[in-house]
């Protein structure tokens, strides 16, 4: 029974961070229509940065993290001013390919700086568990966990309350008719960049410091981040930090009880196979928009 | 003298189905073949190699360009299917069968595959159906990982040198004939397709399904017989490189790939034969020579290596970008460009 | 400023090069490497070794070497294959037919795989990283490597759990590897070991390069109670797995093959690796032998950044002196004449750098022994337990 507990809160752990990246991935979906297949190298990007602001500019790491999360704001908006409205009305998957394009460039980048070794953050808190019972709690997990709830608590907050929120969701809605209500939906693209990426860095750095930085492994999280916002629906975001959740406590119990039988590791395709699954019998999700295409 | 018409004088379906207009084209495409056919003789190893490369990829440009140019179904699965015609190959070619069994064998059993990964088509569409491909690109790659633990001590396909009658199609010269061959096929074939009824109903499934559907098109089955299509030229595509390489291994079918084939076909034009073959050779020939051009510089300039490996990563990620932005039709639309500006030389309007 | 400055540097360069002189004949060596992607964090030492090396040959005496044909130029030309095993198979074309490559030294278990057929096809030796079995089957190809094959490894870390373990029971073990064929490659032979001795395999598991949270394979390996546990993995997951193990709890006695361990695990787990146990190929940094002093050098002139490295790096710098060694010794400027060359090689010693060397016609691994060490998170260093062979073969 323990296993099973100390598994799921492992899960959500881990899930919350999918579900932090899933939010910034599903933003972009739902303002541009872009599948942004940058979206993880975007979060190794920013990890590296806190990482680099906070060792070689000797930041604490509290400062450092809040700085990265700002410059990467203003980065999305300029790669969406440079990159993304040249290609407004274009064809899909040319959006796309720009994004896988933009995912070599920041490779190239990340490489170019960090070569490709692994780093860690500072440690700045005691990571000795905490034991309850049969169950062992990192500090480092839970504060993981909890950076990744407040993150979404506040991201909740600014969609429900803030002009700006209510606006993106009317934008995302119906583009016609935020139009004529005098919503700027340039802005809102631009503004949804943004807070994507911002999202996506926060992913990062919460998983930098649990584990470790390394542009192979944080750039994988960006396909991770698929069967997360399948499974929630494309273009839901409460959908996407149900996904993520989902998928991480799916990972463990794969890994927990499915693996030990095959001596395989199946826990990275196992969401794969869930996304097939989910195609076939939910094809939107379980939040996402039902497209209903009349002639 | 052949004269090309200055604009569209067609009066019947038959001479719009046509490939090529006048004898001009066919004759520049016979001296290009002839042309093509000399490489081995006088060009390098490598260089036959990388030619055989090219052949390899277009194949599965082609295939590829079928499926997401012209049905207008994007794929994120080609090179898993690739790698599902690579290691059917090894195990026939281990099994004794000659390579032009084993080639179109091959390809059936990645069509199989194509079509069962197509299902989802039934309920999803767009990027929904782009992601199962994800899925089963991920699936497969890891199903091959697998099967090097299951193969025994080697761990990995060790495909035998093709034969014709007891000659040894070496892969240095003679196999070329093989992909040049099959290439040639295979794009006779791609531009027949088009000519057909299944051709033209999948142009309309990418322009307006419901249309289609309106129009007595089974898009269903349109749609499945697309993706086991392209499959099938994935998986001849993967059978080539199994007997180009001699070996098959799990690492080289990853998504990378699957990304390298879309980036052919934008590259080169949607839904454009001679726009995969364009694309194909620009994908395959671009990273070989960055490579070659960073190796060269660093090794000028050892300390300055991680510049130029970075470079090779950030240069390819630009000039999709910039394409992209500056050539959005691709690499055809600006070859027919420069033909009309021939064509219709001096009087341009 | 600093890319003006290399660019600079390229021009000065492209000028000044032809002005080299031409009168010895020039041969030239490929090096197949990862530098980026997978394995690459371990590579780029590999890496390093052997570029250092062949520079300063070349910085130093101009890559004059005598041979047994003459006094030739050696020339290292290389590449970084992505650990992508097509990109090694066309550079290996690549290098032999524009570069006439006549010795080759390569890095991932995947990329010498696939390039086995043809190094015998052409005739080029090559030194892998990889000591996968599979590569030296069947005996006498064109394959070697410098220590034993990852068989071997096991068994010495099991010998090793054997003679540490007390209590009544029987060790109860578990394998953790890579998914892939370098990382199953000693599974089998570990797991017959085993059994051998009479231990308790309690668990088989894999773990990716990937990963970021191991916690579903340490909770399996605390719940199957195992006391020994054995990677064959590179050093980023199983850091990964090491922090996750003590959150949760897991008491075992780590120990892990070449890749796994050294100064890269010590720098990235920190005390969660202290007492970690790790076969190694070659000596660490702060062995005090002979050889490590002209390995350091090199690292300082051309990486004066870098103040450690692992062993992986003198490792490649022994590669690249076997390979010299080789190609001083060949009757001719062919790879089948370096191949017969390196075949002759007996207990080559490069300062203490590895255990001595040993090639034969059908025996192309080098040494028979391989050191061990135990890392130690409070003094920062790895520390000699000793040398071992395998009680097997």
């Amino acid at each position: 029974m323990d296993f099973l507990l100390q598994l799921l809160v492992n899960g959500l752990v881990i899930g919350s961070v999918y579900a932090l990246a899933a939010l910034g991935f599903v933003l972009i979906y739902k303002a541009s229509r872009v599948l942004n297949f940058a979206h993880g190298d975007f979060l190794a990007l920013g990890t590296f940065v806190a990482f680099a602001l906070a060792t070689s500019l000797r930041l604490p790491v509290i400062p450092a993290i809040i700085l990265t999360l700002l410059c990467f704001f203003v980065l999305g908006l300029i790669v969406e001013r440079v990159v993304l409205r040249p290609l407004i009305g274009k064809e899909v998957i040319a959006v796309i390919m720009v994004s896988i394009g933009l995912s070599s460039v920041i490779k190239g980048v990340m490489y170019l700086i960090w070569g490709p070794g692994y780093f860690l953050f500072p440690e700045f808190m005691p990571d000795v568990p905490i034991i309850i019972g049969d169950l062992y709690l990192s500090p480092v997990h839970l504060l993981g966990l909890a950076v990744s709830a407040a993150f979404l608590g506040l991201f909740s907050l600014f969609f429900k309350r803030s002009t700006l929120g209510v606006a993106m969701r009317a934008v995302a809605d119906d583009q016609q008719a935020a139009l004529s209500l005098g919503v700027s939906v340039r802005k809102i693209f631009a503004v949804s960049w943004g807070i994507a990426l911002v999202s996506a860095v926060a992913a990062g750095v919460v998983v930098g410091s649990i584990t470790s930085l390394s542009t192979e492994g944080l750039s994988t999280i960006g396909i991770l981040v698929f069967p997360a916002v399948i499974v929630g629906g494309l273009d839901s975001v409460p959908g996407a930090v149900v996904g993520g959740l989902l998928i991480g406590v799916l990972e463990n119990l794969t890994a927990g009880f499915i693996d030990p039988v095959l001596g395989v590791s199946l826990r990275s395709v196992v969401p794969f196979v869930v996304l097939v699954l989910i195609l076939m019998m939910k094809p939107y999700g379980l939040f996402g928009t039902v497209e209903i295409e009349r002639v | 003298m052949q004269f090309s018409a200055c604009g569209n004088y067609k009066t019947r379906y038959v001479d719009e189905a046509t490939i090529f207009p006048n004898d001009t084209g066919r004759v520049l495409v016979a001296v290009l073949l002839l042309f093509l056919a000399t490489l081995p003789l006088w060009l390098s190893p490598y260089l036959v190699f990388v030619f055989t490369l090219i052949g390899i990829f277009i194949v599965g440009a082609v295939g590829l360009n079928i499926l997401t140019g012209s049905t207008g179904q994007i794929s994120l699965g080609h090179s898993a299917f690739m790698g599902l015609g690579a290691y059917a190959t090894g195990l026939l070619a281990q099994a004794g069968l000659p390579f032009w069994l084993a080639i179109p064998v091959a390809g059936a059993v990645a069509a199989a595959a194509g079509a069962f990964f197509g299902i989802p088509s039934l309920r999803v569409k767009g990027l929904y159906l782009a992601l199962a491909t994800l899925a089963a690109q991920v699936i497969l790659q890891f199903a091959f990982n697998l099967f090097d633990s299951r193969g025994g001590g080697t761990s990995y396909l060790s495909v035998p040198q093709a034969t014709l009658g007891g000659l040894v199609l070496d892969r240095e010269r003679l196999f070329y004939y093989v992909v040049l061959v099959t290439a040639v096929l295979a794009v006779f074939a791609a531009l027949n397709l088009f000519r057909t009824r299944i051709g033209r109903a999948f142009t309309a499934i990418r322009d307006n399904d419901r249309a289609a559907a309106a129009m007595g098109i089974n898009v269903f089955a349109y749609k499945l017989l697309s993706f086991s299509i392209s499959a099938f030229y994935a998986g001849v595509a993967g059978a080539l490189w199994a007997y180009a390489s001699g070996v098959v291994s799990a690492e080289r079918f990853t998504l990378l790939l699957s990304v390298e084939y879309l980036a052919m076909i934008i590259v080169g034009g949607l839904g454009s034969v001679l726009g995969s073959i364009l694309g194909a050779t620009v994908i395959t020939v671009l990273p070989e020579g960055l490579r070659v051009a960073a190796d060269y510089m660093s090794q000028v300039l050892p300390q300055a290596t991680h510049l130029f490996l970075a470079m090779r990563f950030a240069v390819f990620g630009l000039i999709i970008v910039g394409f992209l932005m500056l050539e959005p039709q691709g690499l055809a639309d600006r070859w027919r460009v420069i033909k009309t500006y021939f064509n219709t030389w001096p009087f341009r309007y | 400023m600093r890319t003006a400055s290399l660019l600079a540097l390229v021009i000065v360069a492209l000028i000044s090069a032809p002005v080299w002189a031409q009168d010895v004949p020039t041969v030239k060596i490929g090096a197949i490497v990862t530098y980026t992607g997978p394995t690459s964090d371990v590579g780029a030492h590999y890496g390093d070794g052997i570029r250092d090396y062949f520079r300063w040959l070349a910085d130093e005496h101009g890559g004059i070497v005598d041979t047994n044909f003459g006094r030739v130029r050696v020339e290292l030309v290389w590449t970084d294959d992505q650990y992508n095993p097509q990109t090694a198979l066309t550079a290996l074309r690549r290098f032999v037919s524009e570069d006439n490559i006549i010795g080759a030294i390569t890095w991932g278990t995947g990329a010498n795989l696939a390039l086995m057929d043809e190094l015998n096809r052409v005739q080029v030796p090559a030194l892998s990283a990889s000591f996968h079995r599979g590569l030296l089957d069947p005996p006498g190809q064109y394959n070697f490597f410098i220590s034993t094959n990852y068989d071997n490894h096991m068994r010495v870390l099991i010998d090793y759990a054997v003679s540490q373990h007390k209590g009544s029971q029987p060790p109860r073990i578990a394998f953790s590897v890579h998914p892939s064929p370098y990382g199953r490659s000693p599974l089998e032979a570990g797991r017959t070991y085993a059994e051998q001795l009479g231990l308790n395999v309690v668990a088989s598991q894999e773990l990716p390069a990937d990963v970021l949270d191991a916690t579903g394979q340490v909770l399996e390996l605390r719940r199957a109670g195992a006391e020994y546990v054995f990677f064959q993995n590179v050093a980023q997951p199983v850091s990964v797995f090491l922090r996750d193990a003590r959150r949760q709890g897991l008491r075992a006695q780590f120990l892990g093959i070449h890749y796994a361990g050294g100064e890269e695990l010590l720098h990235l787990a920190g005390r969660n690796a202290d007492g970690f146990i790790t076969t190694s190929a070659a000596v660490t940094w702060d062995t005090d032998v002979p050889g490590i002093e002209f390995v350091k050098a090199l690292n300082a002139r051309y990486h004066p950044n870098v103040a450690v490295r692992p062993p992986h790096y003198t490792q490649g710098v022994v590669t690249a002196m076997v390979l010299m060694e080789a190609v001083k010794r060949a009757s001719a400027p062919t790879g089948a004449a370096v191949k017969d060359a390196l075949e002759t090689i007996k207990d080559f010693d490069a300062g203490g750098l590895t255990p001595p060397i040993t090639f034969g016609p059908n025996r192309h691994w080098g040494a028979d022994s391989l050191y061990l060490y135990r890392l130690d998170a409070n003094q920062n260093r790895l520390v000699f337990l000793g040398e071992f062979s395998p009680n097997y073969e």
